[in-house]
């Protein structure tokens, strides 16, 4: 059994490119402050979607 | 791509309007509400009712690729297909001609998943049960 | 992670500077302090949790070492320091937390505010470099939230068993689990794309704005049914729990005892054919699933007709033939020596015979598919006869559940009038419960379908707004950025519920191994169970919760059970630190988990009295010791020694 970590990841294999890198990102986030009772996720969030919603973008008109 | 390159390489489509009715039929965990394990098998059952009927439909209107060819079988699902292909052409060489064969699959399927419907999504009682009626 | 060694420099009672080293061994992976009460188990194993966490010191008074205040002048300062040395996934780290004080003219010492936590990785060949996020590092080595159930108290390891304490063990397995990382990843996101959505609408105009309110205002509907659902889900549980109370007081009576002893036979028989009815559906719908071979059956056989007919009319020639003819034609000479001309009917004939001869390539293809048709066939007709006999099982467990329904009703109905006044009244709660227990389950399908409704209503929604949005180009980013976000909670959500119960069932099933494996033979316990509310229980072999029965021994054995499988299935490695957790055993609970218990974990760290860790447990648990170590403790000083035990 691959550990839990992979284990979740794993999870969302089958999605799309760009929601799997979003989970990705947003989970490890998630990880890294699940000590905290209300982290400030608004922003980090926002840049993680950001940048990757800038990226599946380009990707089209470069594909257009 | 081309209708026949695109079934060439192996793609199986159905009509897009009806993916919804597929992922119905084949999405959930309630057995008694998803008769299906697979939309795969939603297909199978569909193509087969086509034939059963003598009714089968070129797709009309967009088209889904949702299928691989490779999801099929090779012990029952592909020798049941050619079967069809056969029966219906009374032609042995059309054995050799995937294409072919997948084409009349997807028309006999356009037709026959009306019959599904019918049975079985429509039905007032659970789905489940519908499917039992037409298999037995 | 695995303990490597622990530094101590003027911890509470450690004066000066005492090192430990853990056993690393794989077989011998014990590591026993011994020491009587106040020798400084609980320092030392605070001084473990502070350093890596900054926590587990509260309430036990100054951590700066008395003695190294004592010994330096006033304005002088004291460092007191913890180093622990660990392994993790192959990977070495050293954490150090130090804390600074100055001696005041009183003789008490004044804390410095800034607490020095520094996390290193090192090389094997001694080089090392710091760990930029070291909060975020530790807590995917092992989170701060999860560390207690990892490195515990003794007195604690029997929380989880307690009746009470359903929420508890739920919090645990989330933590451990780090589903409570996936609830905040989908919550948050969800949060990010109602903003996001908000943030649309101002943007845009007329019909798509339009339908984001819509869409707003159904997920906001959404949102309010599953608020709805999970109440009633707490009813239910609450309900049935108390249900439950009211047969255990029903068993204690002696008027109604042997009517309820069979209303619990009952209630198991209906829940063993439930579940036997639930699989039998499974296994009914895998059968229909592929019920498409028996309704090919007129194809098949036609087809295997014609495949018959072209091989008996020959026109399925082998390689060599088909070659042979060619020759023939190209020769003109019949296979019987005798020629022939273009006009003849052999040439025609054979001609023919080329022509409709099928490709070599083909005829193993031909071979195969007739054959196997043959073999679909005979499965068609299978599948029409198990489907047959399955339907009949179920109608004949249905009409099972039936009759054994009416007759726990009718026992209910007998002990609704019995004469016994505490037992009627009981009785007729339990009837009042079962009622609301109906209703409650009614309301709860109800929400269920308008959250289908609602949910099949935004679905659409989202379709008319993504056509919609095709003709604004002003929001591209926002849009792209909402159904990120929003798709990514959807699938998250998706996912989350089939994982969370998948674990349970892992982690119920390591349970009860384990829990087989350290119990005292003594003990009958048929089956531990997590239930699907997170409730921690041992089954009797009378199929009834034995958990009000059990002694703080079989408790903790519980806990301790538990708390392994959690750590087995959630791949944790993680060192087993437990203060004094065999002091409230029985001796024969004792001997029966201290020959198991360094199985539990790659690590094991036991804090002990000698009191507790002596005679038969001792010498189950001597082969697997690989280091010892004795806390002395100088009354005069008030300071505690290490001293290492050599074998």
């Amino acid at each position: 059994m691959a550990n839990l970590q992979q284990q979740i990841l794993d999870l969302f294999v089958e999605c799309d490119d760009a929601l799997r890198e979003v989970i990705t990102e947003v989970i490890q986030f998630e990880l890294e402050n699940i000590h905290l009772k209300e982290p400030r996720y608004k922003t980090p969030i926002m840049d993680i979607l950001d940048r990757i919603a800038r990226e599946t973008l380009k990707d089209e008109t470069n594909e257009a | 791509m081309s209708e026949t390159s695109s079934r060439a390489s192996g793609r199986v489509s159905i009509d897009a309007s009806l993916h919804e009715l597929y992922k119905e039929l084949s999405e959930g965990n309630d057995p008694e509400k998803v008769p299906f394990r697979t939309m795969k098998d939603v297909f199978m059952l569909a193509a087969c009712l086509g034939y059963r009927r003598g009714q089968s439909r070129a797709i009309s209107g967009a088209k889904r690729q949702i299928f691989h060819w490779a999801q099929f079988s090779e012990q029952v699902d592909v020798p049941i297909l050619k079967a069809i292909a056969i029966a219906v052409t009374g032609d042995v060489q059309i054995l050799a001609d995937q294409e072919r064969i997948v084409q009349i699959a997807e028309e006999f399927a356009n037709a026959g998943i009306q019959e599904l419907r019918a049975q079985v999504a429509d039905l007032l009682e659970q789905p489940l049960w519908g499917l039992i009626n037409i298999v037995r | 992670m695995k303990l490597e060694r622990v530094l101590l420099i003027n911890f509470r009672q450690y004066f000066d500077q005492q090192q430990v080293r853990f056993s690393q061994d794989a077989q011998r992976n014990v590591t026993v302090f011994h020491g009587v009460n106040g020798a400084g188990k609980t320092s030392f194993f605070a001084a473990i949790n502070w350093c890596l966490y900054g926590e587990g010191v509260e309430g036990i008074g100054q951590i700066i070492s008395k003695e190294a205040v004592r010994r330096v002048e006033v304005g002088e300062e004291v460092i007191t320091k913890v180093v622990v040395t660990f392994i993790h996934e192959g990977q070495r780290y050293v954490a150090s937390r130090q804390l600074k004080g100055v001696k005041l003219a009183d003789g008490s010492v004044q804390e410095r505010p800034d607490i020095e936590f520094l996390l290193m990785r090192t090389r094997y060949d001694g080089t090392t470099s710091r760990v930029v996020n070291p909060i975020g590092v530790m807590n995917s080595i092992l989170p701060v939230n999860v560390r207690t159930y990892f490195l515990f108290d003794g007195e604690k390891i029997d929380n989880f068993a307690r009746p009470e304490a359903a929420a508890e063990v739920h919090e645990a397995v989330r933590r451990v689990l780090n589903l409570g990382v996936l609830e905040n990843a989908q919550r948050h996101l969800a949060l990010v794309a109602k903003d996001l959505r908000s943030d649309l609408k101002s943007l845009a105009s007329g019909e798509l704005k339009n339908l984001v309110t819509q869409d707003e205002e159904a997920r906001q509907h959404e949102t309010n049914l599953l608020a709805e659902q999970s109440h009633y889900k707490h009813e239910i549980a609450a309900i049935e729990k108390h249900i439950d109370e009211v047969n255990q007081k029903l068993r204690d009576l002696d008027a109604v005892q042997m009517l309820q002893r069979q209303h619990d036979i009952y209630s198991e028989q209906l829940k063993d054919r439930e579940s036997e009815l639930k699989g039998l559906i499974g296994r009914i719908r895998d059968m229909a699933s592929q019920g498409y071979i028996a309704v090919i059956g007129d194809a098949l056989i036609k087809a295997q007709d014609i495949l018959n007919e072209k091989r008996q009319r020959g026109e399925i020639p082998s390689n060599i033939r088909q070659q042979f003819v060619q020759d023939l034609l190209d020769r003109q000479i019949c296979v019987c020596d005798r020629p022939f001309s273009k006009h003849d009917s052999a040439y025609a004939h054979l001609t023919r015979l080329l022509e409709h001869a099928v490709p070599s390539a083909l005829e193993d293809d031909v071979l195969a598919t007739s054959g196997a048709l043959g073999n679909l066939r005979e499965r068609g007709q299978q599948l029409r006869q198990d489907l047959s006999t399955a339907m009949a099982e179920k109608v004949r467990i249905e009409e099972q559940l039936n009759r054994i329904y009416a007759e726990r009703d009718d026992i209910e109905q007998q002990m609704k009038g019995s004469q016994h006044g505490e037992a009627s009244a009981l009785a007729k709660r339990r009837d009042d419960y079962q009622s609301d227990l109906t209703r409650n389950r009614t309301d709860q399908l109800r929400v269920e379908m308008q959250l289908e409704e609602v949910r099949k209503q935004i679905a659409e929604l989202e379709k008319q707004i993504a056509h919609a949005r095709k003709s604004e180009r002003k929001e591209l980013l926002v849009g792209r950025k909402l159904d990120l976000a929003q798709q990514s909670a959807d699938y998250i959500a998706k996912v989350y519920e089939r994982f969370a119960e998948e674990k349970r069932l892992q982690i119920e099933a390591r349970s009860r191994e384990i829990f087989h494996s350290l119990a005292w033979k003594g003990d009958h316990f048929s089956n531990v169970r997590l239930t699907p509310a997170y409730q921690l229980e041992v089954i009797d072999r009378y199929g009834q919760s034995a958990r009000p029965e059990l002694s703080a021994g079989e408790r903790q054995v519980l806990s301790l059970s538990f708390i392994a499988a959690m750590a087995t299935v959630a791949e944790r490695e993680a060192p087993l630190v437990m203060d004094t957790p065999f002091g409230r055993l029985s001796s024969a609970h004792r001997e029966a988990i201290t020959a198991r218990i360094p199985e539990l974990a790659s690590q094991l760290v036991l804090f002990v009295t000698d009191e507790e860790l002596r005679d038969q447990a001792l010498t189950n648990l001597r082969p697997r010791i690989g280091a010892e170590y004795v806390l002395h403790f100088d009354a005069d000083t008030s300071c505690t020694t290490i001293e290492e035990v050599v074998a």
